[in-house]
């Protein structure tokens, strides 16, 4: 078996060297945007060359114009976020990668022997045979050979670029990163969901040496920002916080995790896509520095040691005894100022022998939120002492704040989690937009047992329907949800509920018990608030 | 706990049934402005599209 290393792959490749041979379908002017479709010479092989699908939207009007090479995940035409790019003055440029599709004459085609550039979903599962033609490389060198076509329009500053990698394109992004001299800087948005390790697979080194993220970002060469979503279904947070730490510091890369999203962008994190082209390609802003985090003991009780940057809002997250990442509760926890831009927190252990995992977001005034890669320790091994807990049937209540909530994101422009008080003085969370979530009933120190049943106090101003959603994990990956609705009506004080697992329900089925879920969602019309929420 | 993004947004009414009106367009991920708070008329729509944002 023959190991190939990027650097073998790549050697002496030249994305501008072979001609383009642009060929413009269309080229109109509409709300004021302009937009360019065409066709290009992409990789060329020994039965013939891919001709990429291309669609560009720019401001109308004559001008040169900062380009953004923009990869979506597939299926996803991310058409608000290419208008929304346009309207801040960039040029889009959004190459089809995914080939053959039956919705639409317009994609990129590939010649017979590039097929398996041809998305399909067991193409995420499956390790290519041929280290160089694959649809991991031959994604990338599409990403690259559009920075070529990029760069020869006239509507185009061609020393002005960025690539940005959605899901499955993200892997072509970070390979456009290492490899690509022309970028000004460049983005991932979540992980590639590229092939899980399983090591009985004969082209899994092969995979793993030649075309895995880890292989590439130690060559990342430019800034790029690396965004992922702390509880993405696809359990790659770990992962992809471990890739981001081969990133050479040099080339001014950060990590933003989004706090308790899956695959998606935070509240806080929503400005960061903007930020990070406005810096590196119009020269706009600062970046703030990467916090650090370090654990210690001191009297054997477990410290985490916080620098950030002393403008910036800081924010420690802390789960404890989860190891599956989709899953973690992952707590804020408050921060002691010791120094200028330094802080220490002690944390609580309930279980030394678990692995407990943290990271810290810094938010600078702009609203470019930066990360600390995760932190995993095993506090026996930093002979920490366990603390027991008092009352683990107590999940929460109004004096635990907000800490272990959030909101939905897409429901809501700004943060509008806080306490709330409610009738005869008692307190609890509310969400403005009415979308709260936690993942704490999956916290191993809180989860619920066989026979338990779940006691919610909830105030509702006025009459709604507000529903209550758990998610549960599914054998193998993944997971399902059960909802279950109830009728609050005006003037009802505090209401306490008591759900039983099975009275969660689903299309295909009931919850079939506490132990397997791992969050809980509470949508509701207008805001309502949550008490305290126990089990009895 | 999120919903993933890279779906579309639904009217969910009972009226025009689940998913007719597939009209309500997406801001960009990257701006920060909120999509228009929704009812849902229709729970069991909740837990068959388990990534679906809604609105009305």
């Amino acid at each position: 078996m023959e190991l190939l290393t990027p650097q073998q792959i790549w050697k002496g490749y030249d994305p501008s060297a072979l001609p383009l041979c642009a060929s413009i379908l269309a080229d109109r002017e509409a709300e004021g945007r302009r937009v360019v479709t065409a066709y290009f010479n992409g990789p060329t092989t020994t039965d013939g060359v891919v001709r990429v699908f291309v669609r560009c939207t720019l401001p109308a009007g004559k001008g040169r114009y900062p380009a953004v090479v923009f990869m979506p995940d597939v299926g996803h035409s991310a058409e608000a976020d290419v208008e929304w790019l346009a309207d801040k003055g960039y040029a889009v440029i959004v190459p089809d990668y995914a080939g053959v599709r039956d919705d639409s004459p317009e994609y990129t085609i590939y010649p017979r022997s590039l097929s398996a550039a041809n998305y399909t979903p067991e193409r995420l599962s499956e390790y290519p045979g041929d280290m160089r033609f694959n649809c991991w490389s031959v994604w990338a060198e599409v990403g690259m050979r559009t920075l070529s076509y990029v760069a020869s329009l006239d509507f185009v500053d061609g020393s002005r670029l960025a690539v940005m990698g959605e899901g499955v394109a993200s892997a072509a992004a970070l390979k456009a990163a290492a490899l690509d001299k022309r970028l000004s800087c460049a983005i991932t948005l979540y992980s590639s969901g590229m092939c899980e390790e399983r090591s009985d697979d004969p082209n899994f080194l092969m995979y793993k040496v030649a075309l895995a993220d880890a292989a590439y970002a130690p060559m990342v060469n430019v800034p790029l920002l690396m965004m992922i979503a702390s509880n993405d279904a696809d359990g790659k947070a770990d992962e992809m916080s471990a890739v981001y730490s081969l990133i050479p510091e040099q080339s001014g890369s950060r990590l933003s995790v989004s706090e308790r999203t899956n695959r998606a962008i935070g509240v806080k994190q929503r400005a960061d896509v903007g930020l990070w082209l406005d810096k590196y390609l119009l020269g706009r802003g600062e970046v703030p520095a990467e916090p650090e985090l370090t654990a210690s003991a001191s009297e054997r009780r477990l410290y985490y040691n916080v620098k950030s940057d002393p403008s910036c809002e800081t924010e420690l997250f802390v789960s404890r005894g989860t190891d599956d990442p989709a899953l973690r509760n992952w707590s804020r926890i408050k921060l002691m100022v010791v120094g200028d831009g330094e802080y220490i927190a002690p944390v609580d252990v309930y279980d030394a022998k678990k692995h407990i995992y943290a990271f810290v977001n810094s938010r600078s005034s702009e609203g470019l939120s930066v990360s600390s890669p995760v932190l995993e320790k095993l506090p026996a091994l930093l002979g920490i002492d366990e603390t027991p807990l008092t009352d683990s049937r107590l999940i929460y209540d109004g004096d635990m704040g907000t800490d272990d909530w959030s909101e939905e994101a897409s429901m809501t422009a700004a943060d509008t989690l806080s306490v709330k008080e409610g009738p005869f003085g008692i307190s609890g969370v509310t969400s403005g937009a009415g979308a709260l979530a936690t993942y704490k009933l999956g916290d191993p120190a809180f989860s619920g047992k066989e026979g338990y049943l779940l006691q919610i106090m909830i105030y509702s101003p006025e009459a709604q329907t507000v529903t209550f959603t758990v998610a549960a994990a599914a054998a193998g990956r993944g997971y399902a949800e059960f909802s279950r609705s109830v009728n609050l009506e005006p003037g009802d004080n505090w209401r306490k509920l008591t759900l039983e697992a099975s009275d969660f329900k689903s299309p295909y089925g009931v919850c079939g018990g506490w132990e397997d879920v791992f969050g809980m969602r509470i949508m509701s019309a207008s805001p309502v608030i949550v008490a305290s929420m126990l089990w009895v | 706990m999120e919903f993933a993004e890279n779906t579309m947004m639904f009217c969910v009414c009972p009226k025009r049934g689940i998913g007719k009106s597939v009209k309500a367009k997406l801001p960009s991920r990257f701006c920060g402005e909120a999509p228009r708070k929704v009812k849902v008329f229709d729970k069991s729509f909740l837990t068959l599209y388990n990534n679906i944002s809604w609105n009305y």
